[in-house]
């Protein structure tokens, strides 16, 4: 079905990568080490933000089956979400 | 040899076009205002006619802040700014930490106007950051500044706009290495001249190759920029601190939980700064002192890189003994990972590490990206010849491509005829904004020519070379005496200009190359061949 | 030696190392048919190895920022020297 594979694509590559981008950011701190100074783990996601926006952008593009990569953001999206959420 | 399959690679072509043409212009007005924010400093002692002072630091300020500290509140003696401005004025901000009208975390306090030489105080303004009045004398490099960090749109959508910009341009960047198949086998292939489109597009892909390291570099870092308080900062201190961003940039920049409230004289700051400028061989560009009168007060000398380094520095002493304490991480207390990567983004994205030389550089790189967003987008239009949307974009292209940087000329040019008059924060608005109106007005008068870009490029050749002579002619010095005072930099600021004019008026008389060669070897219609 | 000299002679060494890339670059002679009767031994190889080296250097001489202008300056010359078309000869 193409117009449906197209219509994924598009919440794929614009919301969905935009949203799996900053709940990663907004987990991370929760689970990076915090290294020496206390800070890696506030100043990494901020850093990585950018990146995480591309390679989740970059993937919705890429990923043949889109069922399958939406499925793969969404989950991502989910687990990071529970992860925030338990800590509150 | 393709990374990807032909439909993936197809896809990314479509949204690498598509983004490029919804968003490359707009790109480009971020990338070439980053361009010339690249030489900030050296545009704002240019407009000024040079710094009255070479050393700001260097003047007697422990005695002048002995002497201000008593007359401010004593709750915004927390904190305390120190800086120069374009022409060697000292900034004296007194200041403690709230929440401004807008909502915004924000400094309020009194800042103090020194005049340079004499450090007397010409002018004593209290009340929020935000609200203070603008600097006159850095009025030109404050809104070349903003305008490629915010383009002067409201907080935080203005940077929420030029992130997306940097987005894009991070995206672009790693389409274009997914998408071009023999990038190492086509390095050293220079434009064809045997069609038009195929000279265009050898163009964008040659120019874009060897862009494309740097061209990283600067999207990531200032997306970065651009996210990192906008974004960035408020969620994962939702996070890690409940919403309190207060508590996280303190965390971060490694402030003292407790500071004793206990009255205590303050040492002599200018044998610190006497001491700092011997250890790093340079001025230090920013001073900060906390809890000034307190047992706990202690100050920060910023100092941009030197010798092998290309992170800047920051050198604390305490401010009760006098004594140096060394170097400060940029973020949290003690040396980490976290805190060398961050300190490497400025300097990555700025280039300021290395004086003029590492600027310069920059510059060019900048150039070559404004280089390559264009000629993507020249491409696109080339691809689409009697398409409404290639028609259009041809008529864009030369007005915002060369109608900011006539922008830019024309925000010099109001900086200068108001400066003397006292208005010239408004002045670099109304010019700026005036010869973009202009540019508009004259894409839609050349709107049946086509390709305006030749009438464009002469019109921006005149008001670069204009410059200078405004400059000298509303009272600025000439270049014997700039020389003769250490502004050499006002000098090659001039000859930039001049040289930029002439390259400029020289390119619009000689049109384009392959149209030379077209006229000159073909009677017309000339094939196209297939990407 | 000063970061300036070490740039500048890195720069100077790599920007030669790309102009023999570019002179003996077997596509580009081939795309305007250039005839290279005098043509010098072709080591694509080499010429890359020549031109990475002045980087290495300056890094193992921990001149990072005489590395990092190195990289800006010659990501720029390397596209100026390569995109001037070449007049058949």
């Amino acid at each position: 079905m193409p117009a449906r594979d197209t219509m994924l694509r598009w919440i794929m590559a614009g919301p969905l990568a935009l949203v799996a981008a900053v709940v990663t950011m907004a987990s991370m701190p929760l689970w990076l080490p915090v290294g020496a100074a206390g800070i890696d783990n506030l100043i990494f996601p901020i850093l990585l933000f950018p990146a995480l926006w591309a390679v989740f952008f970059l993937y919705a593009l890429i990923e043949a089956r889109p069922v399958r990569g939406t499925a793969i953001i969404t989950a991502i999206i989910l687990t990071n979400s529970a992860l925030i959420y338990s800590r509150f | 040899m393709s990374m990807v399959n032909q439909a993936t690679s197809k896809r990314l072509l479509a949204v690498h076009g598509w983004s490029g043409v919804l968003l490359g212009l707009f790109l480009y007005v971020v990338i070439i205002t980053g361009t010339v924010a690249v030489l900030s400093q050296e545009i704002g002692a240019w407009s000024i006619g040079g710094a009255r002072t070479q050393a700001p630091f260097s003047q007697p300020l422990d005695a002048k802040i002995k002497q201000l500290a008593p007359t401010v509140d004593p709750k915004y003696r927390e904190d305390v700014t120190i800086y120069p401005n374009a022409s060697g004025t000292m900034l004296v901000f007194f200041h403690t930490h709230g929440v401004n009208a807008a909502g915004d975390p924000d400094d309020v306090g009194v800042r103090f106007l020194l005049e340079p030489g004499t450090l007397d105080v010409v002018a004593r303004d209290e009340g929020f950051g935000a609200e203070l009045p603008d600097d006159r004398d850095s009025a030109l490099d404050y809104f070349i500044s903003i305008l490629h960090i915010s383009l002067h749109a409201p907080n935080p959508v203005g940077l929420y706009l030029t992130g997306l910009a940097g987005f894009v341009m991070l995206f672009a960047v790693l389409s274009g290495i997914i998408l071009h198949r023999h990038l190492i086998k086509d390095l050293f292939v220079a434009p064809r001249l045997s069609s038009r489109l195929l000279n265009k597009r050898d163009r964008h892909i040659l120019a874009g190759s060897w862009s494309l390291p740097f061209g990283f570099l600067l999207a990531f870092t200032g997306t970065f920029f651009s996210f990192a308080g906008a974004i960035g900062l408020p969620i994962v201190a939702m996070v890690a601190f409940g919403g309190d961003q207060m508590k996280m940039t303190e965390t971060l920049i490694g402030a003292p939980e407790k500071v004793s409230e206990r009255p205590a004289d303050m040492a002599n700051l200018d044998s610190m700064v006497a001491r700092s400028v011997a250890r790093t061989g340079t001025q230090p560009t920013f001073i900060s002192i906390a809890h000034w009168g307190t047992a706990d007060a202690k100050a920060y000398l910023y100092h941009l890189p030197t010798g092998k380094a290309v992170e800047a520095s920051t050198h604390v002493y305490d401010m009760v003994s006098g004594r140096y304490q060394g170097v400060k991480p940029d973020l949290g207390t003690r040396p980490s990972l976290g805190s060398s990567i961050y300190a490497w983004m400025g300097p990555l994205h700025f280039g300021h590490f290395a004086g003029l030389l590492s600027k310069l550089i920059w510059v060019s790189l900048g150039l070559a990206a404004s280089y390559v967003t264009l000629t993507g987008l020249r491409l696109w239009v080339e691809r689409r010849p009697d398409m409404v949307s290639g028609k259009l974009l041809g008529i864009a292209i030369p007005m915002v491509g060369y109608g900011v940087p006539i922008g830019l000329a024309g925000s010099a040019l109001g900086f200068l005829l108001t400066y003397r008059t006292g208005g010239s924060v408004y002045g670099t608005a109304f010019g700026f904004v005036a010869s973009c109106a202009f540019a508009v007005l004259l894409a839609g008068a050349l709107v049946r020519r086509g390709d305006a870009s030749a009438i464009f490029l002469a019109i921006l050749g005149v008001a670069m070379a204009v410059l200078p002579m405004v400059r000298l002619a509303t009272g600025g010095p000439g270049w014997p005496s700039l020389i003769d005072a250490g502004q050499a930099v006002v000098v090659m600021i001039d000859l930039m200009l001049l040289a930029g004019g002439a390259f400029a008026l020289h390119q619009s008389r000689r049109g384009d190359s392959i149209g030379r060669q077209l006229r000159a070897d073909q009677p017309a219609g000339t094939t196209v061949p297939a990407e | 030696m000063s970061p300036v000299f070490l740039f500048l002679a890195a720069t100077a060494a790599s920007l030669l190392a790309v102009v023999y890339l570019l002179y003996t670059d077997a596509k580009r002679a081939r795309v305007f048919r250039l005839d290279r009767r005098m043509a010098l031994p072709r080591s694509a190889r080499a010429g890359w190895a020549l031109t990475f080296a002045p980087g290495v250097a300056l890094l193992a001489l921990g001149e990072l920022s005489a590395f990092l202008v190195w990289c800006g300056a010659i990501t720029v010359l390397a596209w100026l020297v390569a995109a001037r078309t070449p007049i058949r000869d």
